[in-house]
């Protein structure tokens, strides 16, 4: 059964649709405002006609080269190019700044493999095992985690506390807009059907990261002296040593997990399993002033949470045939297609099919690998396209991407309204990334909030050990991280 | 005078039409899905689409436009282009159940119904196996021993609410009901023990079924599908406990009658291959499932009849 | 707490001010969002987290309005006031994020009516120009204007024929 699921990967046909789809997913990946689940939305029409092994096949490599191609235009031109790479940023962009683009993408690419790596073994060896895990998280359970989550945005904040708590519930408002979780009762829509839907992350990751990119250059156009950025990108490799790469080992491991452990609960997604492992690693550092200067630890804590998600997602969407976020939700669609129900007897039915998708997420990873290692001297020449001319395309990729979201018009006008907010925001030195955590928790908070309060009469909150012990450590992170915050404070203060 | 104009009018508007009708259809044929790549609706839209495409020789294009359980889409092509060009996919318990529940104030009157071209498998009410009850009314029986104990989790707004609404209103039941989010959530919940009875579609539950680790009820359809059959139904039980998911296909109010029935021509020439037969089979337990115009719009309207019936009791403000 | 801190008091009135005003407008709709009360309804309804949200960000923005007032009055102690500047002076000197957000806002507006491939390539040429200093205008129109076309039709094709994405076809009909 494991060989009749390998060979029917190795085929010539099957490995070609399968680096077709891995380079189609670090494309989409890489463009700001286009996102893997868009990819595997459009392409998986694409698979109906395809045999069950070759369009899994595809579906796998444009999800793993998706999520992997973010980190491109993360640390080129500081616009996460999916949710998963927003945390990406944070240390990609002052790399390159720096004039080390090619190390940053180089740690990106390898440890975007590792974490895929991991992800894909634990799927392999543990699935089982923590379905029956996963399975624990019920209202109570998400609920904590949701709080667990958001308190993450205290260390995000940065010095100004109140401001980062303000972009947190700003996101949270937002999400609100819509139809209500649980009762689909509009709110705030001003009768406006399209608002029914709520705004989209991409779409408001779009006014967050590129229209304010655009904005800021349109800020320095007459200061500019040089147009062309002429980067001195020195390649050799992967851009870092060995003894580097060992170094990272520990962090890669445990943000590994955190992304493991992030994707195998269904809804929370890789948005947060990046910004989560990035903080988690910035606050166990013995050198956690030096996160947000461009150092390789927040790259490597980003870029191998998101992979690692991959392998976590895939545990739940097999074993148990729940989909945690809408990109498996569209895989789920693409193995029922092929008549792969997933569920407790896939592995007796269809065993075939599990490994052979187990293989080729692994040709995909190292497809990606190579490909991105390879591709890394062009990605790096996009430095070199003048911005004047570089970003109007991208903001015209964002409108597209934001149309092809959900093939609506109207969220291309609240692109515009993000961008603006957006730019009002970095004005009023406001940060900008709590306020994704907050948009992207808030509903999971809300739901199981309500949830709960339909409970409680019922099954009271002592009766969930899971619940109480994330609880205790949300209060605990909430009073470390303030404390952390008020001593970054007086710092810069007795710096200035 | 005007009666001359009115007869111009009509003349004009026959030959319009005819013409439209004569040379139909002359180029791409845009069908909206209203419900996301992956899902039956799309599947079943997109196969749909495969088959006119060799039948009509031009290129039929499909575009999901989602949310709100396919209302947005509706709300956007409803008024849409009446070329007879431009088409919407759906499925019936999305188009009644969402005017049923007040999601949206229009119903399939708001647009020119082509053809019913399918079946779900359905939705079957399902136990874990190790709960002592074999059939619905054991069930229901149960809850009313011991009223507010049975969890059964539902989610608000779609079909698997007036399904719960009509067991607790109608068949009297008295279970505990548990907001339990989408099918996958549901299932979730059952396996995670947080939840005793809810209501999956058959897709998910089999292997859960197969393995012996939930036991299936009944079905809602009205009758098993053609290749699950023997299973009881819920309306044996509870004659208003019916829902049966067909798929849809609808032209924005105003399309020419002519356009309609060539299109619906087209549907019926497809769904009678054999190959679709094999579709159909493979993806949906079931025997192809059409009807001409006049058929689709019966059908839409014995469901629709059925489901404002049921509006008093779904308690809706 | 630093001077330099200080002098930013602006940065914390100004949007306390606009917050504030926000979450109560944002609260003062939410009485309008219907509730459900029938079979399975929650306690806690839909009207609750926004009023949990909306009451965080009244408090939070009235908390930054406070610290705001109190760095003024720290300033206006020491004399230290910084000398203010006419809105639109600063307007003027933002011009190109100015035009850059009326040009993407007429760039969307349009879109629907008169097509992508209109209004993209019109678009991009605007923005780049934009985003190029006048001196500079003339050596940069060409390219412009040919990166602007290829822009507009290279994305057209490969996004609305070759993937299906709805992009309006606007009164550019091209047979489609």
């Amino acid at each position: 059964m494991i060989l009749e699921g390998i060979l029917a990967v190795c085929q010539p046909l099957t490995i070609l649709w399968i680096a077709i789809g891995v380079v189609v997913g670090i494309i989409f990946g890489a463009i700001p405002g286009l996102t893997a689940t868009m990819a595997i939305v459009m392409f998986l029409p694409v698979t109906y006609s395809m045999s069950a092994s070759q369009g899994i096949a595809m579906l796998m490599a444009l999800y793993i080269g998706g999520i992997s191609g973010g980190l491109i235009s993360a640390i080129l031109l500081n616009i996460p190019g999916t949710p998963s790479s927003v945390a990406t940023c944070f240390d990609g962009k002052p790399m390159a700044n720096k004039g080390q683009a090619g190390r940053a993408l180089g740690t990106g690419v390898v440890f975007s493999f590792v974490g895929t790596l991991i992800g894909i073994g634990i799927l392999m060896v543990l699935a089982p095992v923590l379905c029956a895990f996963a399975l624990k998280f019920q209202a109570y359970e998400y609920c904590a985690l949701a709080l667990f989550s958001l308190s993450m945005v205290v260390a995000l904040t940065g010095t100004d506390m109140p401001k980062g708590l303000i972009s947190a519930v700003l996101g949270a408002l937002l999400a609100t807009v819509g139809l209500a979780p649980i009762d689909s009762r509009p709110r705030f829509t001003f009768d406006m059907y399209q608002l029914n839907n709520g705004f989209a992350l991409v779409v408001l990751l779009i006014g967050l990261f590129a229209i304010s990119e655009v904005m800021s250059f349109a800020e320095s156009v007459r200061k500019k002296e040089d147009f062309s950025i002429e980067q001195n990108v020195k390649m050799k490799g992967a851009g870092f040593s060995l003894a580097e790469f060992i170094m990272q080992i520990p962090n890669a491991i445990v943000s590994a997990l955190i992304g493991v452990g992030i994707g195998i609960l269904p809804g929370i997604g890789g948005g947060v399993s990046c910004m989560i492992s990035y903080t988690v690693s910035k606050n166990t550092s013995k050198h956690r002033e030096l996160y947000g200067t461009g150092i390789m630890d927040g790259i490597v804590a980003s870029e191998t949470a998101n992979n690692a998600t991959i392998g976590g997602a895939v545990i739940p969407l097999l074993s148990l045939g729940i989909p945690g976020d809408p990109a498996t939700a569209m895989l789920l669609g693409g193995l029922m297609i092929h008549n792969v129900a997933p569920g407790p007897l896939i592995y007796e039915k269809n065993g075939a099919v599990v490994y052979a998708i187990f293989t080729a997420m692994l040709i995909a990873a190292v497809m990606m690998l190579l490909f991105m290692l390879w591709g890394m001297r062009f990605f790096v020449s996009v430095l070199k396209v003048p911005k004047n001319y570089l970003l109007p395309i991208v903001m015209v990729l964002c409108g597209i991407g934001a149309i092809g979201n959900a093939n609506q018009i109207f969220d291309t006008y609240v692109m515009v309204g993000f961008g603006l907010m957006a730019f009002l925001m970095i004005k009023a030195k406001i940060p900008t990334v709590p306020m994704i955590l907050g948009f992207i928790l808030g509903p999971t908070f809300e739901q199981n909030l309500r949830r709960v309060s339909q409970l409680a009469s019922s099954d009271p909150f002592w009766n969930h050990p899971i619940f109480c012990v994330l609880i205790v450590a949300t209060v605990l992170v909430v009073i470390f991280s303030v404390r952390a915050n008020l001593k970054d404070a007086a710092r810069e203060d007795s710096n200035e | 005078m005007s009666k001359k104009i009115f007869c111009a009018l009509v003349l004009v508007l026959a030959l319009v039409s005819g013409c439209f009708a004569a040379d139909w259809p002359a180029k791409t044929i845009n069908i909206y899905v209203t419900h996301a790549a992956g899902g039956d609706t799309d599947y079943m839209a997109r196969q749909l689409g495969a088959q006119l495409e060799k039948i009509l020789g031009v290129s039929v294009v499909l575009s999901n436009v989602t949310g709100s359980n396919g209302a947005t889409c509706m709300q956007q092509y409803r008024n849409g282009a009446k070329d007879g060009y431009t088409f919407i996919a759906t499925n019936t318990a999305a188009l009644n159940g969402n005017e049923a529940t007040g999601m949206v104030d229009f119903g399939y009157n708001a647009f020119e119904p082509v053809a019913v071209y399918g079946i779900q498998s359905g939705e079957n009410i399902v136990v874990p196996a190790s709960s002592p009850y074999k059939t619905l009314k054991d069930l229901i029986d149960a809850s009313k021993e011991k009223p507010g104990q049975i969890r059964l989790g539902i989610s608000m707004g779609g079909g698997v609410y007036i399904m719960a609404c009509v067991l607790q209103n109608i068949g009297k039941a008295q279970f505990n009901i548990i907001e339990a989010g989408d099918a996958a959530n549901r299932l979730t919940a059952l396996l995670g023990n947080a939840i005793d009875a809810t209501s999956i579609p058959y897709s998910s539950a089999a292997d859960y079924i197969e393995k012996g680790q939930l036991r299936s009820l009944c079905t809602v359809l009205s009758k098993s599908p053609t290749l699950l059959p023997g299973q009881p139904a819920a309306s044996e039980v509870i004659p208003e406990l019916k829902l049966d998911t067909e798929y849809a296909l609808l032209a924005p109010k105003g399309t020419p009658a002519e356009i309609v029935k060539a299109m619906n021509d087209a549907v019926m020439k497809a769904c009678a291959t054999a190959e679709w037969k094999k579709i159909v089979n493979d993806f949906s337990w079931q025997d192809p499932f059409y009807f001409d115009v006049e058929g689709s719009i019966a059908n839409l309207k014995a469901q629709r009849d059925l489901f404002m019936s049921l509006v008093p009791i779904l308690e809706i403000q | 707490m630093s001077m330099k801190k200080d002098k930013q008091y602006k940065l914390d009135i100004i949007p306390g001010i606009v917050l504030a005003a926000f979450s109560i407008f944002y609260m003062l709709q939410i009485p309008k969002v219907r509730v459900f009360k029938s079979l399975g309804a929650t306690p806690l309804t839909n009207h609750f987290v926004p009023y949990l949200w909306g009451g965080c960000m009244l408090a939070l923005s009235l908390w930054l309005v406070i610290r705001g007032v109190m760095k003024y009055n720290r300033l206006k102690k020491q004399n230290a006031l910084p000398p203010s500047e006419s809105f639109f002076a600063v307007l003027w000197d933002k011009r190109e994020v100015v035009f850059s957000f009326i040009a993407l806002a007429l760039y969307v507006g349009f879109m629907e009516s008169i097509g992508f491939v209109i209004t993209t390539c019109i678009y991009t040429f605007v923005q780049i120009l934009i985003l190029t200093p006048r001196e500079r205008w003339a050596k940069n129109f060409l390219p412009a204007l040919i990166i602007a076309l290829v822009t507009g039709f290279l994305l057209f094709y490969v996004f609305k024929v070759m993937l299906n994405v709805l992009l309006p076809v606007g009164i550019y009909g091209m047979g489609l």
